[in-house]
Parts: C-alpha cells; sequence; structure tokens
C-alpha cells in the first residue's frame, strides 16, 4: 500500500500553467505516435493549446505536459488527457497558431519537492 | 531532418536536463512522461519502473518519440525532436553503468548538492516513496533513428 505521494493538485502549480516553460503535445495520427512543442494558455482553469500553422488537427485522445525544474526536488509537472476541439485564438499572438481547447478526461499534478505521506 | 550522431544534435542533447518521451499504449492512446537520460554507447537511456505505464507500452509498440528543449542552451529557443526504437531492459549490466552516470549528471553537480542539502528534511519521505513505487527497476533504452529541430512557440 502506498503510503507517500508526490501528487499535488494541478491549481497547486498554478504558476506554472499559467507561465510555462514549455508545453508538449502527444497524439495519433495514422496509428503512430507523434509529438510536438505546443504554446499553452491556462485561463479560468481552462487548457488553450496552440498547434504551429500548417500542422492537422489532431483527432482521438491527446496528451499535454508542462513540466520544470533542473534538480530533485524542484521536479514538478502536469499532464491532462482528453480531447481538443477548434477555439478562437485568445490574444494576440507573434505567430500564426491555431488554437483548440483541451476538455480535460484526467488531469494529474506532481511535485517532488512536496512529497509526504499520503 | 538530421542523422541523430550530427554533432549539433549531440551538443543540444547533452544541453538538455529531461526529455519528454510519447508512446503508444495498447489501447491506441498517447503517453508521454518527462524523464531524467544519460547517453549510453550512442544510446539514450532512462532510469524507470516496469509498472510505469510508458515501460508497459514498450512491451506491444518499441516506436518512441523524444522532445530536448535545451535547458542549458544558450543558442535560440528551439526544441529537437528524435525518432528512435525504444526496450526497457532490467539488469545489471545496463543498471550499473546508467545508475553512475545519472548521478555524475544530476546529483553530484554542485546544483544537484545543494538542492539535496536544502531538502534534507524529506529524505525519510522520499526514501519510503522509492521503496513502496510499483514494479522492476530498470532502463528504457532507446536507439535513435532520426533527427530534427523544430521552432518553440514564442
Amino acid at each position: 500500500m502506498k503510503r507517500t505521494t508526490r501528487a499535488v493538485r494541478p491549481e497547486d502549480l498554478g504558476d506554472l500553467l499559467e507561465h510555462p516553460p514549455r508545453a508538449s503535445l502527444a497524439f495519433v495520427r495514422d496509428g503512430a505516435i507523434q509529438l510536438l512543442p505546443v504554446a499553452l494558455q491556462y485561463k479560468e482553469q481552462r487548457y488553450l493549446v496552440g498547434l504551429p500553422a500548417g500542422v492537422e488537427s489532431p483527432t482521438g485522445r491527446v496528451k499535454l505536459l508542462v513540466d520544470d525544474g533542473r534538480w530533485y526536488f524542484d521536479l514538478r509537472g502536469v499532464w491532462v488527457r482528453g480531447l481538443l476541439k477548434p477555439c478562437d485564438t485568445p490574444a494576440v499572438t507573434a505567430e500564426e497558431r491555431t488554437w483548440f481547447e483541451l476538455t480535460p478526461e484526467k488531469v494529474t499534478a506532481w511535485h517532488y519537492g512536496r512529497m509526504r505521506g499520503a | 531532418m538530421r542523422s541523430p550522431g550530427d554533432r549539433a544534435v549531440r551538443r543540444f542533447i547533452r544541453q538538455s536536463t529531461t526529455a519528454r518521451i510519447a508512446t503508444l499504449s495498447p489501447a491506441g492512446n498517447p503517453d508521454l512522461i518527462p524523464l531524467w537520460f544519460v547517453t549510453y554507447r550512442g544510446h539514450i537511456c532512462m532510469s524507470t519502473r516496469s509498472e510505469n505505464p510508458t515501460a508497459r507500452d514498450l512491451i506491444r509498440n518499441h516506436e518512441v518519440v523524444l522532445l530536448f528543449h535545451g535547458e542549458q542552451s544558450r543558442g535560440p529557443a528551439r526544441a529537437l525532436r528524435v525518432r528512435g526504437r525504444a526496450v526497457f531492459r532490467t539488469g545489471r549490466g545496463i543498471g550499473i553503468p546508467v545508475a553512475a552516470l545519472s548521478a555524475v549528471r544530476y546529483l553530484l553537480p554542485p546544483g544537484g548538492i545543494w538542492n539535496t542539502i536544502i531538502n534534507h528534511r524529506t529524505f525519510g519521505v522520499n526514501l519510503r516513496y522509492k521503496d513502496e513505487r510499483a514494479g522492476e527497476g530498470g532502463i528504457i533504452e532507446i536507439v535513435p533513428l532520426t533527427a530534427e529541430f523544430l521552432k518553440l512557440p514564442s
């Protein structure tokens, strides 16, 4: 039985989600796994994902990952599994992107520096 | 598209501290996690447990995609995408050298030692956490096949 956990609530990592140093999106196309760096805007608990213009819209489930940290106790992150649906461009951006809202089916967040007894 | 042996590719991987690894689950869904890594004999190696979904995915499908962000790079903002084939291995043959290289890369540099010192109060709970993890310890060993630099979102 697990007595310890590194799990935190996604809202505990609000600073990471609002200012993500990097975000990555995995999806499946033609039966093969794909992975892209993406733009993320997290507003009012909505996950808005910007894909490079020209990238064909993913279908099916996707997995978004936001992570940060160099050393062990700094490692933290959030992953979101769900479906994408097109949305309006959330803000003025310097480059052309196609924006989607990720509707979460499951969200998991962790922070090694906040490990504790469950 | 570049060769994984390309000098710029190898340098960018060295300048990256975490790799994001994407795999395909048996149900056909994407999995994606960040992991520390080292390079050993030209392969990219990551420590994890056999019960990690990413390790389980590799039983059925060996195709992986990695994303490196060159966290320690001072060059232009870009990412490196590497496609490869991976297996999950257990045993000391690969486990010991990878553990040693990982310690040198992540635990023994001054930043790693300092990070450990300032978090010394969590030693006990951290040891319990490692002891409670399910599955056998092992290494995801990836043979890189292709590499390409990607522009990052601004």
